[in-house]
């Protein structure tokens, strides 16, 4: 008995220890919030007019209140752009913020630092970060090169950072959507580099460079787009055929219209796709052909391409054949 | 509410505090007197019973929604004639035709400039 009554006295006393820790703890957590909000509630008619182009932010500051400045610039530099967000930018980089920063991602030893680090440069906005964000997109940890691609786009990717993104793309060292995404940050601004990459000697960033020529150039475009139709890659062939589909004409359509014949079926079904974009009276026949006999993927385009271009045509064909695709995309376009 | 001059009523409604505080800085240092909401509901309420000239709404709000808050501005007699500036972070084309299809006269995405804000705050004014 005296044995269980001495476990239950310590455990007693542990349990009383460790509430109390956790009491203080939450006590002097709320208090730290509470200071925080104080400082940030006396700083935000100086931010506020700091972000509307008048007086410049307080300087000699407490380090806790520097803190809480910037972390409340930095929130607002996610929600603003223009002159606004110019000024965050320059203020980081007159306090040192954006040097340190740079400094942390390009030699410190912890992966959680370098990544913050390129996730704050993002959040700033200043383009001087744009070299450290490019050398950033080969560090060996995925989620850093991963963070250096957000923060990339970020800055609206600039365009010597196109090569670098197309690279980390084609490499796989960042996730496919995600480095597309910084890609398209770009806009046409990367278009001199996308252009040259047309010709590069991998099939890769042939074909990643045509698929953002597809979203970003135009019809100037379209011929060496064309191109690609008879690339040796299969992958090159897609992404030709699916982009002159954005930004080709009637001038595309016969080779559009030979590439239904290509021997790799995805290829055909992005031909249809285009051919239907397109709007292509003269594919119609072609199409219906494909839409009946070709395979599931590439009929099923051709179908859907078909009621693009002529509704009627397809419609009729739908109700005479009772093709499954037609009837697919008949029914599809009554629920819409 | 705030209502310190004879220039139109804004009602901004936002529940990102952030972007609340910013707005409701920008829009009374550019003279006019406005109306804060935290969410649809409020918003709504706020709405019927001030009939402000415009309400800047956010999209993704607490309760109801903005395109909801819209539609229901449009959808009543007295309310009708308030001008609507949506402000979306979902910057899809869909989206932006769902707002206007609501019954908004303009949208701002986000991220946003507050200096464009306030330039169309004035131009759906001056539409009246």
């Amino acid at each position: 008995v005296r044995v269980l009554l001495a476990i239950v006295l310590v455990l007693s006393i542990v349990n009383a220890i460790v509430l109390f820790a956790l009491a203080s703890r939450r006590l002097r957590l709320s208090r730290h919030d509470r200071r925080e909000a104080a400082i940030e509630k006396r700083f935000r008619p100086r931010v506020h007019e700091f972000l509307s182009g008048g007086s410049d932010l307080p300087l000699g500051l407490r380090r806790s209140e520097e803190g809480v400045l910037a972390e409340m610039l930095r929130r607002y530099a996610r929600i603003l752009q223009g002159s606004s967000r110019r000024r965050i930018a320059e203020y980081f980089v007159r306090r040192g913020t954006v040097g340190r920063e740079m400094s942390i991602l390009a030699s410190s030893r912890r992966t959680w630092r370098r990544a913050r680090a390129a996730h704050v440069l993002g959040d700033i906005g200043s383009q001087i970060a744009t070299p450290a964000l490019i050398a950033a997109l080969t560090d060996s940890r995925p989620d850093v090169r991963a963070t250096a691609v957000r923060s990339l786009g970020k800055l609206g990717s600039p365009p010597e950072a196109t090569e670098a993104l197309i690279g980390a793309v084609t490499d796989r060292r960042v996730p496919d959507a995600l480095g597309r995404w910084g890609l398209l940050q770009t806009g046409t601004r990367g278009l001199p580099v996308m252009r040259s990459l047309l010709m590069a000697s991998r099939p890769d960033e042939r074909a990643t460079a045509t698929q953002l020529i597809g979203f970003v150039g135009d019809a100037s475009d379209a011929t060496s787009v064309e191109r690609g139709l008879h690339d040796g890659s299969a992958s090159v062939r897609r992404e030709s055929a699916l982009a002159l589909g954005r930004i080709g004409g009637e001038g595309d359509v016969p080779a559009l219209m030979v590439t239904l014949d290509d021997q790799v079926p995805v290829v055909r079904a992005a031909a249809a796709t285009a051919l239907g974009r397109l709007r292509a009276p003269a594919s119609a026949t072609l199409l219906l052909s494909h839409a009946r006999n070709d395979q599931f993927e590439v009929a099923r385009a051709a179908a859907v391409a078909l009621f693009e271009i002529d509704p009627v045509l397809a419609t009729d064909t739908a109700a005479a054949t009772e093709n499954a695709h037609l009837l697919e995309v008949l029914d599809l376009g009554r629920l819409a | 509410v705030n209502d310190h001059t004879e220039s139109p009523t804004i009602l901004i409604a936002e529940d990102e505090p952030d972007v609340r505080a910013l707005l409701v800085y920008r829009l009374s240092h550019s003279g006019f007197p406005f109306l804060e909401a935290f969410d649809g509901e409020e918003a709504l309420c706020l709405a019927r019973e001030h009939l402000p000239a415009l309400a800047v709404l956010d999209v993704m709000m607490p309760k109801v929604d903005g395109y909801e808050v819209t539609r229901q501005l449009r959808a009543e007699e007295s309310t009708r004639t308030i001008r609507v500036i949506l402000l979306t972070a979902r910057a899809q084309e869909a989206d932006i035709t769902r707002g206007f299809a609501a019954g908004a006269d303009d949208y701002l995405r986000k991220p946003f400039n507050p200096d464009e804000l306030v330039a169309r705050v004035r131009a759906v004014l001056g539409r009246r």
